[in-house]
């Protein structure tokens, strides 16, 4: 397994273009460019519009989840994280990429 | 007989002997003469007294008298009287040579045996008068002279502690200040812009604009002991003695800024000044008045107008920035930078038809560090000049590399970044195109961006380097268009192909009608110039709607893509662009 971190949603866009991951965990807010907005275009950037987003936030209302699966977000987890159920995730979403 | 001279009628003669006969006899004779200070006295106990009362020009000396003998006197003024004591002349009726040799020991000038003679007693009484003043003439030359090469010494001294300029003191005196002192607060004061205005308006304006910054500085308000001072180029300092309050360093350091920051008038010009103030104080731990300085050199924060005090842990981050700098020296030779290409795409045709090459730098124990934090570094270590021969070289070679495999079109265009310092190489322009030809790049198919801040450091330097590359076919990029200067004097005179407007202006034309209207204007005015319009940040739908409206010709942002690593530029732009011809088609 490959792990890179990154500090910004700039810098995952560019570094997610140019050496896709199979998955991206991605904070909502984040320092310049939000979360929301990074999703939005890896959703439509042809390099990287395969790959799907989990968000770990600290935003739990009915309301954020609801914008971060409109932008693109295939499952939200809220902070806390909850290991067991982030395994979870992880298992099938990399495993049926649909 | 000869003529015995009277010259120093005027001569303070003192006669001691205690016979009064023979004191009354020798002033008589010394009187009648003309002599007009002569002063006689019998008790040789009270000779002292006379001589603090004024010293004679010459005492005439009796040795055999009573409580003190001639003898004991010419000890006396030997030892306590030293040099002020006057010539002595021995009055003796004894001539044998005992006494003549102890008396010349013992400093007598002259012998007047008894019974006198009167032309002798005047000829030794002239003669050795003339010596004595002589004596003292020269002397006083000689002290004249020594006061001279005192106060010339002084005076010295006090320039070499004094800047020539502003009269204030220089890095010396205020070393030495700082060592006398006592509870000392240093502020390095840092004035940028002196050197522009140097180059712009001549060195004149430039010193006389440091003494009206020095007057200004002297205005600061507060009773504290304090001293401004000179400790080199633009780099000041104020010291305060006395007391260390950190309420009023702050105070004091917002003063100065505030001080500085207000317009100079000089020559009927009207100046600005920008200044950066690094503090320290000497309750920090230091061992010398340099270390007490170089805490506050330290401490000089990177924004303008901008104070900060010293704290240990600055020295931390400084050896940070110093690992960095060592660091990305290596990184050429070890490989750790590379080039990302950011597309460019045409809104007419839809279609990428060039790219901004950027540059990277993944070091493999700091990770990824931004060209934000790195460029900055090599701008001030200079290594940017060998990172931006690099760059050139790197995509000219990938240009070339994709041109041969086909991939890219054979009008497609690479821009590469030009660093101020890079164009202020006399030899850069030369160096570019015979890289240039040395590959089989078609013409035009490289371009350079140029920072308008770059532009500036020295116009005639920069507007000849380009104007050769302009006529090798090379285009000229203005990049951040609308932040610098943007002086329609220098797109006019240079040969600028390409305006790059920034982001700032582009990220909220779609809600701020201001910036849209400037971007508007930034595109109608660049048309009218004959410039290629490039829009840096598009991110939004709405912007690229709003874009081909004002008839932007190129938008390069997020919307499309970040900066792409080859291989996936090459696959991005082949899909980008295969999409474009089947949806026109």
């Amino acid at each position: 397994m490959r792990l890179e971190c990154v500090h910004s949603a700039e810098l995952a866009f560019e570094m997610a273009c140019s050496s896709p991951p199979d998955l991206i965990l991605m904070d909502i807010n984040l320092p310049g460019m939000s979360g929301i907005e990074a999703a939005g275009l890896l959703g439509r950037h042809p390099l990287t519009r395969a790959i799907p987003i989990v968000a770990l936030s600290a935003n739990a209302m009915p309301q954020d989840i609801k914008r971060a699966s409109q932008a693109g977000f295939r499952d939200y987890l809220t902070k806390p994280i909850d290991i067991l159920r982030l395994l979870q995730v992880l298992d099938t979403l990399l495993e049926s990429p649909h | 007989m000869p003529k015995i001279p009277l010259v120093y009628k005027d001569a303070d003669i003192l006669v001691l002997d205690d016979n009064p006969i023979n004191v009354e006899l020798l002033v008589q004779l010394l009187e009648d003469y003309g002599y007009r200070g002569v002063r006689g006295e019998t008790d040789p106990r009270r000779l002292d007294d006379l001589l603090k009362a004024g010293m004679p020009d010459l005492l005439l000396l009796d040795i055999r008298m009573p409580h003190i003998n001639g003898y004991q006197v010419l000890e006396r003024l030997k030892t306590h009287w030293k040099n002020l004591a006057p010539p002595v002349i021995v009055l003796s009726a004894q001539t044998d040579p005992d006494t003549r040799l102890q008396a010349l020991n013992l400093g007598a000038r002259d012998f007047l045996p008894k019974p006198f003679d009167r032309f002798e007693v005047l000829q030794r009484i002239h003669n050795t008068l003339e010596l004595h003043f002589l004596l003292r003439e020269r002397s006083s030359r000689a002290e004249l002279l020594e006061g001279l090469v005192k106060q010339r010494t002084a005076d010295l001294h006090r320039l070499s502690l004094t800047d020539p300029q502003t009269e204030l003191p220089n890095r010396r005196g205020l070393l030495e200040l700082l060592q006398q002192g006592q509870d000392a607060v240093v502020y390095f004061i840092v004035l940028e812009g002196m050197d522009d205005i140097a180059r712009v308006h001549g060195y004149g304006v430039a010193e006389a604009l440091s003494r009206v910054v020095g007057d200004r500085l002297q205005q600061l308000p507060g009773s504290r002991r304090r001293q401004l001072g000179v400790w080199g180029g633009n780099e000041w300092l104020l010291l305060e003695f006395d007391g260390i309050s950190e309420h009023e360093i702050a105070r004091r350091s917002n003063e100065l800024v505030a001080l500085v920051g207000q317009a100079f008038e000089v020559e009927h010009l009207l100046l600005y000044l920008k200044v950066r103030i690094g503090v320290s104080h000497s309750g920090f731990a230091h061992q010398s008045p340099e270390h007490l300085v170089r805490l506050a050199s330290m401490a000089l924060p990177s924004e303008h107008n901008r104070w900060q005090c010293y704290q240990p842990v600055l020295e931390q981050d400084l050896l940070a920035l110093n690992r960095r700098r060592q660091a990305l020296h290596a990184a050429i030779d070890n490989q750790e930078l590379f080039l990302v290409y950011q597309p460019k795409v045409d809104l007419h045709s839809g279609r990428v038809t060039g790219a901004e090459a950027l540059l990277r730098w993944v070091h493999p124990e700091l990770g990824f560090i931004s060209p934000v934090d790195f460029i900055p570094i090599a701008e001030a270590s200079g290594d940017i000049l060998r990172l931006g021969e690099w760059v050139i070289d790197t995509a000219i070679r990938q240009l070339e590399c994709w041109l041969e495999q086909g991939a890219v079109a054979t009008d497609f265009k690479v821009a590469v970044n030009v660093a101020a310092m890079q164009l202020m190489q006399p030899g850069f322009a030369d160096q570019l195109i015979t890289r240039l030809q040395q590959s089989g790049l078609p013409r035009g198919a490289l371009e350079v961006e140029v920072t308008e801040s770059g532009l500036m450091q020295n116009m005639e330097l920069a507007l000849s380097q380009l104007q050769q590359l302009a006529e090798q076919g090379i285009s000229i990029a203005i990049d951040d268009f609308g932040t610098g200067y943007s002086s329609l004097a220098y797109l006019k005179s240079m040969p600028v192909t390409v305006l790059k407007i920034d982001r700032a202006f582009i990220d909220e034309m779609d809600t701020d009608c201001q910036d849209r209207r400037l971007v508007e204007t930034v595109i109608n005015m660049a048309r009218n110039l004959g410039c290629v319009t490039v829009a840096e940040g598009v991110e939004r739908v709405e912007h690229i709607d709003l874009l081909k409206t004002m008839g932007c010709i190129l938008v390069q942002g997020y919307w499309y893509s970040p900066p792409l690593k080859p291989l996936a530029f090459i696959a991005y732009t082949q899909q980008h662009n295969s999409n474009c011809t089947h949806s026109t088609s």
